[in-house]
């Protein structure tokens, strides 16, 4: 069996749940690294590389707000779900609902053969 | 980590302060260099703040190195900050830029190699023949050379164009299935072997253009050489000014129809036609070789009669007599050429029909 490939595709798979990860940890304020670790705890397999851009990204799709804060020793910038992306996180999840349900079917009919 | 998240920076020696705000400018640096202007403020700023997180306390320089390569090659980084890929020839044009640009690269390879051959033997500045094959091939070749990379500067360029004006129009999307689609390749025609073409036009136009400049060039190098000094001429100067312009006209054909089999890539009529009228024309040459009353010089044929042992008229009669003979083989040749040329031609048109 093909470890490599089998990487590979299974990176591809998660890739597309990246963003909806990001934007469920969102309702309260995170800076990029705080952020970052609490996914890694959670399990999920996100890069730092990936995700400070993808942050920066969906604030310029106006999903997240961002707002730097200066008051201590080092500045951070902190990332908020806004309005809008409320709405869409809400639309992803049940898309995500429905992903889940219909894989589920295919997958169950698979192993009954 | 809970510390090392709130971290308040700590006191650093001084001098590997500075050694790290080196390194970290660097990468930094490095990462916004290939961004918009716009973006690179705000990413140097977040960048070097998710960097600072990311160190424990007291850091030391491998701790720095280590966040580097958690966060990847600038280059990598900098192409998840601008979010989308940028392409000189994007992947969906890379098809018909292979195609368009290995048609444009044998035409002008092809086109500069005759032109260069015949332009580098008009005038050769070495004096002994072996130098002057020396300085016409690597005049040539770099000619070639030179063309090949014009052929691919010219291609790229205009389809760099295309795709920067593809970006903008979205064309791709507004595809019209009905009339964008190409006709389906004549499935059944009889396909010239390509290479094989190319081969014939390199080969033919090469030895053609030396045969030429030989010919042109008669006087000096073809002849009885002793000592390095040539005595006699080979051919007389009337046979000269009759095969030339005939040899001439042969050669062109040639390589239109080499070009024009390219060009078609399969057997039709059109190729079969120019493949005849060329064919018919060399028999032509050939039998106006053997036809002139005086190829050789008369000084040729005494000393090549002198070896022989024969008289010279006797020499020139054998000499037509074996060429005839030759000559009379070669166009049974092209005859059933021909015949098998016109099979293949006819039957590509019929079974497309």
């Amino acid at each position: 069996m093909d470890e490599s490939l089998i990487k590979n595709l299974s990176t591809e798979l998660r890739r597309g749940t990246q963003t909806l990860g990001v934007l469920s940890q969102l309702d309260k304020m995170q800076y990029g690294y705080s952020l970052l670790q609490d996914l890694v705890d959670k399990k999920v397999d996100i890069e730092a590389g990936t995700l400070y851009p993808l942050l920066r990204r969906l604030e310029s799709q106006g999903l997240l707000v961002s707002e730097w804060d200066t008051s201590e020793s080092r500045p951070r910038k902190y990332y908020l779900l806004s309005e809008e992306g409320k709405e869409i996180f809400s639309a992803l999840k049940n898309e995500w609902q429905k992903i889940v349900r219909d894989m589920a079917v295919l997958l169950e009919g698979d192993l009954k053969q | 980590m809970a510390e090392n998240r709130q971290g308040h920076g700590c006191p650093f020696g001084r001098r590997f302060e500075t050694m790290k705000q080196d390194l970290r400018e660097r990468y930094v640096y490095d990462v916004t260099r290939r961004l918009p202007e716009s973006m690179r403020d705000e990413v140097a700023k977040e960048l070097r703040a998710n960097m600072d997180d990311m160190l424990p306390e007291s850091p030391n320089e491998d701790d720095l190195v280590k966040v580097m390569r958690t966060l990847g090659h600038p280059r990598n980084l900098a192409n998840e900050y601008r979010g989308t890929k940028r392409y000189l020839i994007a992947p969906e044009w890379m098809g018909d830029y292979l195609r368009v640009l290995k048609v444009v690269l044998i035409v002008f390879c092809t086109i500069s190699l005759v032109f260069g051959l015949i332009e580098n033997l008009k005038s050769p500045e070495a004096d002994s023949p072996f130098l002057v094959v020396l300085e016409v091939f690597s005049k040539t070749l770099s000619g070639v050379i030179d063309s090949a990379f014009r052929a691919f500067g010219i291609v790229t360029l205009i389809f760099a164009a295309i795709n920067l004006a593809g970006q903008r129009c979205k064309d791709l999307e507004k595809w019209d299935p009905k009339h964008d689609l190409p006709q389906l390749p004549e499935a059944h025609v009889i396909k010239i072997n390509r290479a094989g073409a190319v081969a014939e036009l390199i080969v033919g136009s090469i030895f053609g253009v030396i045969w030429i400049w030989l010919l042109y060039h008669h006087a000096q190098y073809l002849g009885w050489w002793e000592s390095g000094v040539m005595l006699d001429p080979l051919f007389s100067e009337t046979f000269v000014q009759t095969i030339m312009p005939l040899y001439l006209v042969s050669f062109v054909l040639g390589l239109i129809v080499s070009a024009a089999k390219l060009g078609y890539g399969e057997w039709n009529p059109i190729i079969a036609a120019l493949h005849t009228l060329e064919q018919v024309f060399s028999i032509v040459v050939m039998f106006t070789f053997v036809g002139q009353p005086e190829i050789f010089t008369h000084g040729i044929l005494q000393r090549g009669a002198e070896m022989f042992q024969m008289t010279s008229t006797e020499l020139a009669q054998n000499i037509v007599k074996g060429l005839s003979g030759f000559f009379i083989f070669i166009s049974l040749m092209i005859g059933i050429d021909l015949v098998t040329t016109w099979v293949k031609a006819i039957r590509g048109k019929k079974t497309t029909k």
